[in-house]
């Protein structure tokens, strides 16, 4: 476990030497809310639903959604991608600590680092841009917080298992793509998914995208301890899940690796 | 002259796209992905249209029109010009544009031309698809389509050529024009009426990305000739002033000393 807790605080480390990387993002996220904060307001504006919406609540609820999008390591899976693809992954086989473990670390390390730098700009920003508002549970932020580290685990654990499809489906990308589009969707980033109809609800809570994005986002504005717990359970449940999965693929992997020589 | 030129961008385009083709599996998962997740886009956009029918005057047609328009011109540079952009902007970093500048070829195209993603296919077929299913396009206006996504196209290459070119002004600039680029492209992708006042103003002019997401669905429901021309000379002044902002910035580029042998 103490192999794994350094290569986490390595890639922590590292990540210092890409705050012009992050200021990019930061960048770009600030963008997304300013288009997004614009976009509520006219909604709000010229529709009769337009009580249930509060411009504020919704935008902090996007921030979440793009803190934990943008925090994340990029270009992770292509890396992995590379590694399967040249060969150099039967190399990490050799070392005290498993493969996948030590991706795992990485991007984790890289999302811890840039999580809270993300959210306090970005919270700083929304606070500048709706003059002080505050939306509903604002008092929710520490457990949200929490939680929003539980989902990080979980994409690094995803954006590993995205880096090793490479073994079967000679490239990485499609299957990013798919899981990215599928976490906008079904995780309504962009859009609450109580918008959505009832069917497309129960489909996106039967993944685990609608918990590790809007079950944590949607505290902002409706926190009750019930829900908290309810997301608590749902991401810690797809978390083991995925875990098996990836520990199923570093066995076929090994097999895999030890049939074509290495 | 010009039509042995002609004829060497023409095999330039046919030996990239045989490259992205090599990797057949590939090719055809990336092509089928890039349309599944293209439309798997647009379920989010039309739950969000169901909801409120409009917003600022555009319903979900107008939203499919602009997307289909969006992603089509898009996967023109992906298909055909895949070499602008991120690829060039890495060999004039590193001092690996030689091998373009000893060509008596055009700099510019030919190291455009001579990388094709096959996902652009994909793309391709989502734009077109969407574009048609809007029910925008008919008889009447289905020159002024064609028109639009000319437009696009001058619009998403300028852009590129513009950003590669910054290379050659300022160091180490890859990541930064990468994620303009993609900035860039973002604001093309949500509904242009959400852009008012300033942001409107500001995204028609300096930063173009109102001449996809904007402009087009304004000529087409209002036939505003007006509109229609500016777009077009916009789109034409954009396009040749990017390619000779790149050859400006050609004249600082320095030359590495690797040894760089392409295919």
């Amino acid at each position: 476990m103490h192999k794994y807790l350094s290569l986490i605080k390595i890639s922590f480390t590292a990540q210092k030497n890409f705050i012009p990387v992050l200021c990019a993002r930061v960048f770009f996220l600030l963008l997304l809310v300013c288009i997004f904060n614009q976009f509520w307001h006219i909604v709000k504006q010229e529709n009769a639903v337009s009580a249930l919406i509060n411009p504020v609540d919704f935008i902090w609820y996007l921030l979440i959604g793009c803190v934990l999008q943008y925090g994340r390591a990029e270009g992770f899976h292509y890396r992995i991608e590379q590694e399967v693809k040249s060969g150099n992954i039967a190399y990490g086989l050799l070392r005290p600590v498993s493969v996948i473990g030590a991706y795992f670390c990485e991007a984790m390390g890289t999302f811890l680092f840039r999580l809270p730098f993300l959210f306090c700009v970005g919270a700083v920003f929304l606070l500048i841009l709706t003059n002080g508002e505050l939306p509903t549970d604002f008092s929710a932020l520490p457990v949200i917080f929490s939680l929003m580290v539980l989902s990080a685990i979980f994409i690094s654990l995803c954006t590993v298992f995205i880096g090793l499809s490479t073994l079967w489906m000679q490239d990485a990308l499609p299957m990013f793509w798919l899981i990215q589009k599928a976490e906008y969707i079904l995780g309504g980033l962009f859009f609450p998914l109580s918008f959505y109809p009832e069917w497309l609800q129960q489909i996106a809570f039967a993944t685990p995208f609608g918990w590790i994005n809007y079950g944590v986002a949607r505290l902002i504005y409706d926190y009750s301890s019930v829900n908290a717990v309810e997301t608590f359970i749902h991401i810690l449940f797809w978390i083991i899940i995925m875990i098996c999965v990836n520990m199923l693929f570093y066995r076929l992997l090994v097999r895999r690796i030890a049939i074509h020589g290495g | 002259m010009a039509d042995r030129k002609q004829h060497f961008f023409a095999r330039l385009i046919q030996m990239s796209m045989k490259q992205s083709y090599a990797l057949k599996a590939s090719f055809w998962m990336r092509l089928v992905f890039m349309i599944v997740s293209d439309l798997i886009m647009m379920i989010g956009w039309y739950v969000m249209f169901e909801s409120f029918q409009t917003i600022n005057g555009w319903n979900f047609n107008d939203f499919m029109f602009m997307s289909g328009l969006n992603i089509s011109a898009f996967s023109i540079w992906t298909l055909f010009f895949r070499g602008a952009g991120i690829r060039m902007s890495q060999w004039i970093q590193n001092g690996e544009f030689d091998y373009f500048l000893l060509s008596p070829q055009n700099v510019l195209f030919h190291a455009s031309c001579c990388v094709s993603e096959p996902s652009g296919w994909g793309d391709f077929v989502a734009g077109i698809g969407l574009m048609i299913a809007s029910g925008l396009i008919t008889v009447s206006t289905f020159g002024i389509v064609v028109i639009l996504f000319i437009c696009a196209v001058l619009c998403f290459l300028s852009v590129n050529f513009f950003l590669t070119a910054i290379n050659f002004y300022f160091k180490n600039t890859v990541d930064l024009t990468e994620r303009l680029f993609y900035v860039f492209f973002s604001i093309c992708g949500y509904p242009g009426s959400i852009y008012t006042d300033w942001a409107k103003i500001l995204l028609i002019t300096i930063f173009p990305a109102g001449l996809i997401s904007i402009l087009p669905i304004e000529v087409l429901k209002n036939t505003q000739g007006f509109t229609l021309l500016y777009l077009s000379g916009a789109s034409i002044t954009l396009f040749f002033g990017s390619i000779l902002f790149f050859y400006r910035g050609l004249k600082k580029y320095e030359s590495g000393n690797r040894t760089i042998l392409r295919g």
